[in-house]
């Protein structure tokens, strides 16, 4: 009980900064697991009731939808000769840009560990497929959503800053470029 | 005038006994909320809304209860999955774990 309270300032600081992140693109709610303090679990945020959430464009509806889930958990570091500080880490992220019937455009992935498949760096997804001249005659197809495409850590403040600038979608708050500062 | 006075103190103290109450019960109301909602824009869901949650997305994902897939899950039934969006589809779904049930680190 007391670690849960000790890890609370590094816990409401990460999900205050994720919040600062998705509240430049929308204003639904992330939502987060229960005992969200306790360093002994594993914990989750997500939008919501999960779902993926509507993204306006500059000029209407973007028809693009936004998913973001992620975990994290509480660390205890001890120094010699210091108090112990609580720390809390992402352990994996799934941030998803689907169309209007929630087909996938972009993924981008970081599952590290035996209970995910893929591999254990981050990696990208991309729903569409490369013609490949590869000989004189011959052309081959390559799915790159089959592929994982390394990436480096990408933080929910990356992809929020690439909706804004490469897909046009609408900021929904002014100071958008301090706030997504802030995260990353 | 000594019983007047003695009912205006009387009538002060119920009125103080009120205000009391109604604070207190203002103090656990907004560390309620400060509990439901530590950060703006954050909620913390209760346990129940958690395994609804999950189980909402089990249905709307896979058309399975949240028990249902997590019966799968634990039993290995989704281990080898294809590469794709569909297998992913699962993935997506075993990251909202943590909201159906404690989750060990």
């Amino acid at each position: 009980m007391r670690a849960a309270r000790l890890a609370k300032g590094a816990v409401d600081a990460l999900v205050g900064d994720l919040r600062l992140a998705a509240g430049c693109v929308t204003k639904h709610l992330l939502t987060t697991t229960p005992n969200q303090y306790d360093p002994d679990l594993v914990h989750a945020i997500a939008f919501g009731t999960g779902a993926a959430v509507p993204l306006r464009g500059v000029a209407g509806p973007s028809g693009l939808l936004f998913s973001v889930r992620q975990h994290y958990q509480i660390n205890q570091s001890t120094t010699v000769g210091h108090d112990s500080e609580w720390q809390v880490t992402t352990t994996a992220y799934d941030y998803r840009l689907l169309d209007r019937d929630e087909r996938e455009l972009l993924v981008f992935h970081w599952q590290p560990g035996p209970g995910f498949h893929g591999p254990d760096y981050p990696h990208l997804h991309v729903s569409a497929s490369l013609r490949a001249r590869i000989s004189a005659t011959e052309e081959q197809s390559l799915p790159l959503d089959k592929r994982h495409v390394p990436t480096g850590w990408i933080t929910l403040a990356d992809i929020v800053r690439m909706l804004i600038t490469e897909f046009e979608i609408r900021p929904i708050v002014p100071n958008w470029e301090q706030r997504l500062h802030v995260d990353g | 005038m000594r019983s007047v006075t003695s009912g205006q103190e009387t009538g002060t103290m119920v009125v103080s006994e009120e205000r009391r109450q109604e604070r207190q019960e203002r103090i656990r109301r907004i560390r309620r909320l400060q509990r439901r909602y530590p950060v703006p824009g954050v909620r913390v869901a209760t346990e129940e809304e958690g395994k609804e949650l999950f189980d909402f997305q089990a249905r709307k994902t896979l058309g399975i209860s949240g028990d249902e897939f997590l019966r799968r899950w634990d039993a290995g039934e989704y281990r080898r999955l294809d590469e794709s969006p569909e297998g992913r589809k699962v993935m997506h779904l075993a990251m909202l774990i943590p909201f159906a049930r404690r989750t060990p680190r």
